[in-house]
């Protein structure tokens, strides 16, 4: 395999990486919140190279801000979030039930 | 409450022009429009006002009183009471009442002013009121309310100076708090009476020229026939005008990805600039100006006055199929996209019509469907003239998008018939004056929409395609291999699993394996069919397609598309809306059952019939 073959398999094996990485982030943005979270805890433990904790500032889960006016470009992160002390079924979310006939 | 900083908060009934207020006040791009119900949720921004002092400003949903009886109005009561949870209760109320309709909106004025806060009130809508030769006595009204009054026009530039000044003023002081008891609030009729008495000369109740439109506009009979001729009017534009700058957007893809494709040394990259974004996310784009001439002519009908009517019109018809006409705007937003159709919802009073507007919304066509109608239209219906007048393409759009109608109607009916309260609940709606609609607020309005569709396809939509794109072109083929690549590829191998699932609906592999992006977003079904093809060695789409699927399939593909679950983040919304799983469940499952039965009776009737 010629060096640029070669250099063409690294430049698009990256941009696979960061596609599958850009897509679970979309599309199940409470779970990578939740990873990205857990790894900047980790990574900034004290101790750690000032690489470690450079990485762990840009994983730090940034405040979703959308809401529903952003289009349905993402999941989970659209519309506003809930009130802090909110309990489920609070003010925003108001809870529906199907109760078919009879039941 | 600081001395350089504010909380504000706007309120008022809805419609009047609280939103566009806001806009005007935060530099913001809310949708606004002519109708009640647009602002469902809690907005804010910032201002600096000209003495330096930071504004914050609140913009919340509309509402009659505070006896709220919709999610949407319990927000505005929440807030403003201070019983929002984490929200502290706002410095001063800025209560904006359209100045042609005080009859109405001063009631509100009145239940907030007992709340014993600061008040300011926006009289809103002013040119309007001076056209209509209404005169409103501002010093009495002042005087008499015991508040603040200023006059301000929201959709005019510099139309919110008076406000703005005097929100930069001192606060004005609070009105001492009143028992909020039953008998009390009846009188607030009498207060309005004697108030709009004394303070305002109005020579009609209502506007001369709504009245003559909506003669006709409300007809049962003339006004159904005219909300018939709009809608499929829209759907021939789309088509007329839309069409050829698809094309020219296509073609221009296809030059670039040509000359790529030489400049390019073979190899993976060469494959994924040409195959993947030139070929798949270049097919998407070329949708773009499709959608915005569908919501070209959205804009301009909500902008007008008329979908309220078109809401009234059909609540007949809505409530025999166990939805009610407060669905219809919800429904209408599902148009756009079924998320903030779903939001929409919680205007709707009822939590049973609400929910069964919930379950049904997705079926509404979202413009996310429109490449896919497009594309396949494009590729196997003939572009001719039916009765010499018509496009055949444009009347097979209108009907897909009456399918998705037809199909919320019968879900409704069914969702009527098992549940156990049967009660129907009287449309009360208020019908906004006619008025042209604004170029620039459509002009944003269509920027807007461009904007997240851009913002769609250079995100996850470029992201699945890439990745379709490396599911169809690795593994490589073994040396020696005879068949096409792709064949040999994970997309290939995935693909054939699932034809089996879908082969009794006409599906082939490709078609089969381009509904999983589409799980994700719809159109990306399109970047996934382009890209798969064209890894398979295939130039263009259109004719690709056409040569390697039937009729039968691509009308198969067509209703699977009006009826399938719909993508990830809708079932999120209505996990969110109703806070309930089960709901996600239902709606899934009676979408893919609803899908997969119309495409096996399309297929095997377009089969049998070629």
């Amino acid at each position: 395999m010629s060096g640029g073959l070669l250099a063409q398999y690294v430049v698009v094996g990256l941009i696979v990486l960061a596609s599958a990485l850009l897509a679970f982030r979309k599309l199940a943005p409470q779970l990578t919140n939740r990873w990205f979270a857990a790894a900047s805890i980790r990574l900034a433990r004290p101790g750690r190279s000032r690489l470690a904790h450079a990485l762990a500032r840009r994983l730090q889960p940034k405040q979703a801000t959308g809401n529903c006016a952003d289009g349905c470009s993402t999941c989970g992160a659209c519309g506003p979030r809930k009130p802090a002390g909110a309990k489920p079924g609070d003010v925003e979310a108001v809870p529906l039930k199907f109760r078919p006939r009879g039941g | 409450m600081s001395a350089d900083s504010l909380r504000i908060a706007l309120v008022g009934s809805p419609n009047c022009g609280k939103t566009a207020l806001f806009n005007q006040l935060t530099g913001g791009r809310q949708k606004v429009a002519n109708y009640a119900g647009v602002t469902v949720e809690r907005k804010e921004g910032r201002f600096t006002a000209p003495s330096g002092r930071m504004l914050q400003v609140l913009d919340l949903p509309g509402a009659y009183s505070f006896d709220a009886v919709s999610p949407d109005e319990r927000i505005t009561r929440d807030v403003l009471e201070g019983n929002y949870p984490g929200e502290a209760p706002p410095d001063l109320i800025v209560c904006v009442a359209d100045a042609t309709n005080l009859r109405l909106h001063l009631r509100f004025v009145l239940e907030v002013k007992r709340l014993g806060r600061p008040v300011v009130l926006a009289l809103n809508m002013m040119d309007a009121a001076r056209r209509r030769g209404i005169a409103i006595d501002v010093p009495e009204l002042s005087r008499r309310l015991g508040l603040p009054v200023v006059e301000t026009v929201a959709v005019r530039r510099g139309g919110a100076k008076a406000l703005v000044e005097r929100v930069d003023g001192e606060v004005p002081p609070a009105s001492p708090v009143q028992p909020d008891d039953p008998a009390s609030r009846a009188d607030l009729h009498a207060q309005v009476r004697e108030l709009l008495a004394a303070t305002v000369v109005m020579p009609r109740a209502t506007d001369r020229l709504d009245d003559a439109l909506d003669r006709w506009a409300l007809h049962p009979v003339f006004g159904l026939a005219i909300l018939a001729a709009v809608m499929f009017l829209v759907f021939q534009a789309v088509y007329s005008v839309g069409k050829p700058m698809t094309d020219a957007i296509g073609d221009g893809f296809g030059w670039l990805g040509g000359h790529l494709a030489v400049w390019l040394p073979a190899g993976p990259l060469q494959g994924l600039v040409t195959d993947g974004l030139c070929g798949g996310l270049g097919t998407v784009l070329g949708f773009l100006p499709e959608i915005l001439v569908l919501f070209f002519f959205i804009l301009t009908l909500e902008e007008s006055g008329y979908l309220p009517r078109a809401a009234f019109l059909l609540d007949r018809l809505m409530v025999s199929v166990g939805l009610t006409g407060r669905s219809f705007i919800p429904l209408l937003s599902s148009f756009a996209c079924a998320i903030p159709g779903i939001m929409g919802t919680r205007s709707i009073t009822d939590p049973r019509d609400r929910l069964a507007t919930i379950l049904v919304a997705p079926l509404m066509t979202c413009s996310a469907r429109l490449p896919v109608y497009a594309l396949l239209i494009g590729a196997f219906i003939p572009a001719r003239r039916v009765l010499g007048v018509f496009n055949l393409q444009g009347l097979v759009l209108f009907a897909l998008y009456a399918a998705g109608i037809a199909g919320a109607m019968l879900v409704g009916w069914v969702i009527k018939r098992v549940r156990r309260d049967r009660s129907e609940h009287a449309l009360l709606m208020e019908l906004p004056s006619y008025r042209l609609p604004k170029a620039r607020d459509v002009g944003i309005g269509l920027y807007e929409r461009g904007m997240i569709f851009l913002r769609r396809l250079t995100g996850v939509i470029l992201a699945l395609t890439v990745l379709m794109w490396a599911l169809s072109s690795f593994p490589a083929p073994p040396a020696g291999a005879t068949d096409p690549a792709i064949d040999y590829s994970i997309a290939g191998h995935l693909g054939r699993v699932l034809a089996h699932l879908f082969a009794p609906i006409g599906f082939n592999w490709e078609m089969s394996l381009a509904l999983i992006p589409a799980f994700a977003a719809r159109e990306t079904a399109v970047a996934a069919l382009a890209t798969v093809y064209a890894v398979g060695g295939e130039s263009a789409l259109g004719p690709a397609l056409s040569s390697h699927i039937p009729l039968a399939s691509a009308l198969s593909l067509l209703v699977w598309f009006a009826y399938a679950p719909q993508c990830m983040s809708t079932l999120a919304v209505i996990k969110r809306e109703t806070d309930s799983w089960r709901n996600v469940a239902i709606s899934f499952g009676y979408m893919f059952v609803m899908a997969y039965a119309a495409s096996f009776l399309v297929y095997r009737i377009a089969s049998a019939l070629a």
